[in-house]
Order: structure tokens, then C-alpha cells, then sequence
């Protein structure tokens, strides 16, 4: 911790060094958060690039309240919503058929489904169905917050987290019959 | 169903949440790229802070000059002026005879010195100035003075120069004068004082043979010096215009007074939703990612006094708006011509531009525009009315009016980063902007007279627009400001 607040404060001072050392350090979890978010590794690293140079220059805001890694990470949030939320039209639609599924263990389906495939599946989710699913299942938020957060009312929000859903476990079940 | 579901999302969550993956290397070298730009970018605004700061400071220089210089004019107007008044004062003991315009000195040493008894006059304090033809006076003035001698040479060298600055010769009994003694004023011969000054008129001195004068009473000798002094730099034009009459009219004010003023500006916007038109930056975005840097006014406006309290206000105003937009992707879109460029979105307009790393772009492709700028330049003529009212040195008016609004320049300047290459575009037409637009101004003013002709005003003003200063834009924006107008009033 104490090591983390002297980097950061040497960031603040312009250590070129100590820059490159906090990204080294938070780089691997928030490529992945921008991994989640975007339709691919290229579209991934630009909001990741542009949300590092958000970091450090936020860095003076940072009141060492909380974790430096969740401040990070909100950061990174924001980067992803504001790359999608101009240009995105969150009122998907899409004719989702009837899903047949085997009832199979999350567990088992992780052995047999690595953890690419499954953010494979994520990243093939348009970005309406994407943002709505990351926000929900790994940020934590409620359906009203999301709703607020890109614009769009909370039966929206709620319609796009439950189509989402139906198509990744579409998604898991072909991937589970392949891999049969 | 359901159970699948919530199966669904626990997959997800425990599969994706601790992932880790490492970017390719490039990212790094981006955000190095990036963040030298930013120091870049700061050292700039250094410098156009400094840049300021110094205009700013000429123009208080230039205010200050002015101020001088109207001084010294006003200084010398007021020599004059005291001339008249006391040829206008003096009593004469035959008032058939011309009234004196001046004192030609009577030196024998500098027969050439020529002397404006109201210099002289003008530098004694009050109890030691003397009104010619008041010889009870003159007596007892000269001799107080005369009192004052000092008791050696030099002082007395300062005494004949002081006597002579009056027209008068002293004989002196002594050159050591002594407590008690007597000393004797013999009035200039005129006709002789005439020869030497050459181009006064004649002198009508007082009948005054004999002043008394104390010995030990001091004299200021520097003040004499002074006089000597003056004798040498008294300028020979007002010599001169006094020498040939001309009489001095009392300093005429119009009812014209002119105000240059800088005024650093508060700016901001009032946004409206205009048409959205797809655009990717909505109202919100913008207002969040713009921020309005120090924008400044220069001005000269010209007041016509039309009574106590009322005066018309006009003039001109150079104002400068700055705004910087934080860093953002911009988009490839059709431009109004058919061709597919990066349009870059702002609170004052839009511009396309096409990068030369990336000169055929398709529609939705982006790019990365770094922190940009858009600067506008306007050059308005303000109308007011202007209600004053006035409390010893001070003036206090309110003023309100409105204000037509040109538009005289217009860029954006960004950086344009892909890969690893960057480029700056310039902007120079924003899209969008109109050329007028109408804006309100109301406020309030103190003024501080410095002299007659002369006042330091501070006018808070804030000054709305009427009207949009942009159409066909992503959003209407209404310039707004609150300006701390410091200048100098003059009067004409």
C-alpha cells in the first residue's frame, strides 16, 4: 500500500519511470476489463490507451480513500461507456429463438470451456447486449443506475441484460455440443 | 429456464472476473507518446498565460503614459492659468497703468534671465507669497523672507537670486549682513528691465523703496535654488505666449470622454440541444468534455455626456474566447461536399479533417483527436445607456446595452494521434458559426477621478447572448461572460 502511494505520488511529479512501473502493474486486469467491453483486442487496447492517459492525468484527484485498483478500474468503466455510448444505439433488437439447453454445472462447463471461449462469446454480444451484461454482472450495478448511466430507460436496460443472457447461453450450449 | 440463467450469469462472473490478459507493447509507447504531449501542451499554456500577462502590463504602461503625459499637459495649463489669475488679482496702485503680465529680472550677472513672476510665485508656500502693490504686505513678506537669510556667502548669492525672482534689486548694506541690520529693497528700474528681457512689455512695479528685513530669520535655500532653476527652464513658448498677449482660456471640457479598458472575461456557454442529428457528441458529452479557458476583452468606448446623470455609450470591443476540449475519438462521416473525413464536434461548430496517415478513411472508421482547442475572435460595437452619479472623487453608474457581435476569426487546433503517428490540423473554419450575433450587456462601474480630465473605472459587466452564435450544429451555444472591465477614463 505504502509502496503504491509513493508511486503514485512520483506519477504526479512527472516520473516518467514510475509510470510505466503503475501501468506494468495494473495493466493485465484492466486489459481485461477492456477485453469484456470491446468486440475485439484492437478496439480494446485504443480505450485502454485512452484510459491510462485518463489515469495518470486524474492521478491528483485520487484521495487514497479507497483502492487505488477499483479507482482504476471506474476509470476504465468510464472509458469503455464513453467509447460505445455515442455511437451505439442501445435499443437493440434481436429475434432471440428458443434456447434448448442441457442442464450442466458452471464448473464442469468451465473445464471444458476455457476462459477465452467464454469472453469470445461476450465480446460476439452487440454492443448494447455487452455494455448492459459487463455493467450488470461484473461492475454490480442495478438495472436503474445502468439505465442512467447510457441513456436509456431501465425496462431497456433490463430487456437488453435478459436477451443477452438467452444469447450467451445459446452461445454456451453450441459450445458445449462441439465440445462433445 | 430461470435457474439456467442465474446459471448463465455465475458462468460468466466466475469465469471472466479475475482474467488477466497482457496489451501488445504499442500501448505503452502510446500512452508515453501521449502523456509528452500533455507536458507539451501545459508548457504552452504557460506560455500564453505569460503572453497575457505581459499585454496586460503594456497596457497598463500605455495607460500610465498617458496618464503622464496628460498630467504634464494639464501641470502646464495650470502655470498658465495661474499667470492670468494673478495679473487678474494684482492691485495696482494706478489703474490706468497696464496690468503686470510679467518680471523681467534685473541681474546684472545674467542679464538674460527672464522670469514668470507666477513660477516663482507658484513655488513659495502661501504665507511667503507676495501680492504686488501691496507694499504692507511685501514688506512684511520680503522681509520675513529676507529673514531668513543664512548667514554666509552662498545664502547670500541665494537671496539676491530669490529678490531678483521678484524684481527687486536688494542693496545690501553688508555683504555679511548682521543681526539687526537693515537692509534696503530698491525697485528695478522698469525701463532698464525692459532693454534686457527684450520681449516683455513694460513693468509696473509697486512704489516700494524699502523692505526691512530681519537678519537672523532663515531662508530656504533650496527652495531659492529651485527658483534659479526655474529661471533657466521655463519653457520659452510660454514665455513667448505670454509675451504676446495671448490670453489663456479656462481648460474647456467636451461632454466626449473616451475609456480603453482590458477586461479578463469569465466565459462559459449555454448549450440547447440543436440536432442531434446521430452525432456522436451529444449536449452532455460536450458540456463535459469542454472547458473554457481565460478569455479577455480589450476595448475603447467613447461616452457622450448628454446631462448629470445620463450618458450614451459606444464604442469598440475585441473579445477572445477560448475553449479546450479534452481528448476524445473522433469519427469518419460524410462531409457536406460527399467526401469521408474525421469530423470533429464542438461547442462552437464543427470541422473535418483528413489526416495524412490515414487520407481514405471509411465511414465510421476513428481516430484519436488529442486535447483540442477552438478560439474564437469577435470584434462587437456595443450601445448603452449609462446612468451616473456622482460622490466627490467618485462615479458610480450603471449601465445597460446591447452588443452586435462580429465574427472576425475562428479555428480548432488538434492533434490527431493513430499508431504511431500524430498530426496537428488547424481549423480555420469552424462550421456552423454565424458571423453576427446579438448579445446584452448590463453592469455596473465605479470611476475615480485622478484629475479633472482624468478617471480609473472598474465596471464589472455581464454580457448574454441574444441569440446563437452557431446553426446547423450539434448544439446552440450562447456565449456567456462575466467581465471585470480596469481602464482609464479621459476626458475630451
Amino acid at each position: 500500500m505504502k509502496q503504491t502511494t509513493e508511486l503514485i505520488q512520483s506519477c504526479i511529479n512527472g516520473d516518467r519511470h514510475s509510470q510505466s512501473k503503475l501501468y506494468e502493474l495494473f495493466v493485465p486486469k484492466m486489459f481485461a476489463v477492456c477485453l469484456r467491453y470491446s468486440k475485439n483486442r484492437e478496439e480494446a487496447e485504443e480505450i485502454l490507451q485512452e484510459g491510462f492517459v485518463q489515469v495518470f492525468k486524474s492521478l491528483k484527484s485520487f484521495r487514497h480513500e479507497g483502492s487505488f485498483e477499483g479507482w482504476v478500474r471506474k476509470i476504465m468503466v468510464h472509458c469503455c461507456l464513453k467509447h460505445f455510448r455515442s455511437k451505439t444505439k442501445m435499443h437493440a433488437v434481436i429475434n432471440i429463438e428458443s434456447v434448448n439447453v442441457n442442464e450442466t454445472g458452471n464448473e464442469e462447463i468451465l473445464s471444458r470451456l476455457g476462459k477465452k471461449e467464454l469472453l469470445k462469446m461476450v465480446q460476439a454480444l452487440s454492443p448494447a447486449y455487452r455494455l448492459v451484461f459487463n455493467l450488470y454482472i461484473f461492475e454490480g450495478m442495478k438495472h436503474r443506475e445502468i439505465a442512467k448511466q447510457l441513456g436509456i430507460s431501465e425496462g431497456t436496460s433490463k430487456s437488453n441484460f435478459f436477451d443477452a443472457k438467452v444469447i450467451l447461453k445459446r452461445a454456451v450450449a453450441n459450445s458445449l455440443k462441439i465440445a462433445k | 429456464m430461470d435457474e439456467d440463467l442465474q446459471n448463465i450469469e455465475d458462468l460468466f462472473r466466475e469465469g471472466l472476473e479475475d482474467n488477466e490478459e497482457m496489451p501488445s507493447g504499442q500501448v505503452w509507447n502510446y500512452i508515453d507518446k501521449s502523456l509528452d504531449q500533455d507536458n507539451v501542451i501545459s508548457i504552452k499554456k504557460k506560455y500564453t498565460s505569460l503572453k497575457r500577462v505581459s499585454l496586460v502590463l503594456l497596457f497598463l504602461l500605455i495607460g500610465l503614459s498617458i496618464y503622464e503625459l496628460s498630467n504634464r499637459y494639464t501641470n502646464g495649463a495650470n502655470i498658465l492659468t495661474s499667470n492670468t489669475n494673478n495679473n487678474a488679482l494684482s492691485p495696482h496702485t494706478n489703474k490706468s497703468q497696464q496690468p503686470i503680465d510679467s518680471i523681467s529680472v534685473n541681474n546684472t550677472n545674467k542679464g538674460n534671465n527672464v522670469i514668470d513672476n507666477s513660477v516663482v510665485h507658484n513655488f513659495l508656500p502661501d504665507t511667503q507669497r507676495i501680492q504686488p502693490g501691496n507694499n504692507s504686505l511685501i514688506e512684511n513678506k520680503t522681509a520675513s523672507k529676507n529673514n531668513n537669510i543664512a548667514n554666509n556667502n552662498t545664502a547670500s548669492k541665494n537671496k539676491q537670486k530669490f529678490i531678483n525672482a521678484y524684481s527687486y534689486k536688494i542693496k545690501t548694506n553688508s555683504t555679511e549682513p548682521t543681526e539687526g541690520n537693515l537692509q534696503t529693497l530698491e525697485k528695478n528700474d522698469a525701463d532698464k528691465t525692459n532693454q534686457q528681457s527684450g520681449l516683455l512689455k513694460p513693468l509696473n512695479h509697486q512704489n516700494i523703496d524699502k523692505v526691512t528685513r530681519r537678519m537672523n530669520d532663515f531662508i530656504d535655500t533650496k527652495k531659492l535654488t529651485q527658483t534659479n532653476i526655474i529661471n533657466k527652464i521655463i519653457p520659452l513658448t510660454i514665455k513667448n505666449t505670454i509675451a504676446s498677449g495671448i490670453k489663456n482660456k479656462p481648460d474647456k471640457l467636451t461632454r466626449f470622454s473616451i475609456t480603453p479598458f482590458f477586461s479578463p472575461d469569465i466565459a462559459w456557454y449555454h448549450l440547447q440541444e440543436d440536432k442531434p442529428d446521430n452525432q456522436p457528441d451529444s449536449i452532455d458529452e460536450i458540456k463535459k468534455n469542454e472547458r473554457h479557458d481565460f478569455s479577455s476583452t480589450l476595448s475603447a468606448l467613447i461616452d457622450y455626456k448628454l446631462n448629470k446623470h445620463w450618458a450614451l455609450q459606444a464604442g469598440f470591443t475585441y473579445s477572445n474566447i477560448n475553449i479546450t476540449v479534452n481528448p476524445k475519438t473522433i469519427y469518419a462521416q460524410t462531409d457536406n461536399a460527399g467526401h469521408v473525413q474525421y469530423r470533429i464536434n464542438t461547442s462552437s461548430g464543427y470541422g473535418y479533417v483528413l489526416p495524412s496517415f490515414s487520407s481514405n478513411p471509411a465511414v465510421g472508421d476513428s481516430l484519436y483527436a488529442f486535447t483540442s482547442t477552438h478560439t474564437l475572435q469577435y470584434i462587437s460595437i456595443p450601445f448603452a445607456a449609462k446612468y451616473n452619479v456622482i460622490k466627490g472623487k467618485f462615479t458610480f453608474n450603471a449601465l445597460t446595452g446591447l452588443s452586435v457581435n462580429f465574427l472576425i476569426n475562428g479555428k480548432i487546433e488538434t492533434t490527431i494521434i493513430k499508431d504511431m503517428n500524430n498530426e496537428t490540423e488547424i481549423l480555420k473554419n469552424i462550421q456552423g458559426l454565424k458571423k453576427i450575433y446579438f448579445s446584452g450587456l448590463t453592469g455596473l462601474g465605479v470611476e475615480y477621478a485622478l484629475s479633472k480630465r482624468m478617471a480609473l473605472c472598474f465596471a464589472p459587466t455581464f454580457r448574454f447572448a441574444l441569440n446563437s452564435i452557431n446553426s446547423d450544429a450539434p448544439v446552440k451555444s450562447y456565449p456567456n461572460s462575466f467581465g471585470f472591465a480596469t481602464g482609464l477614463k479621459i476626458t475630451l
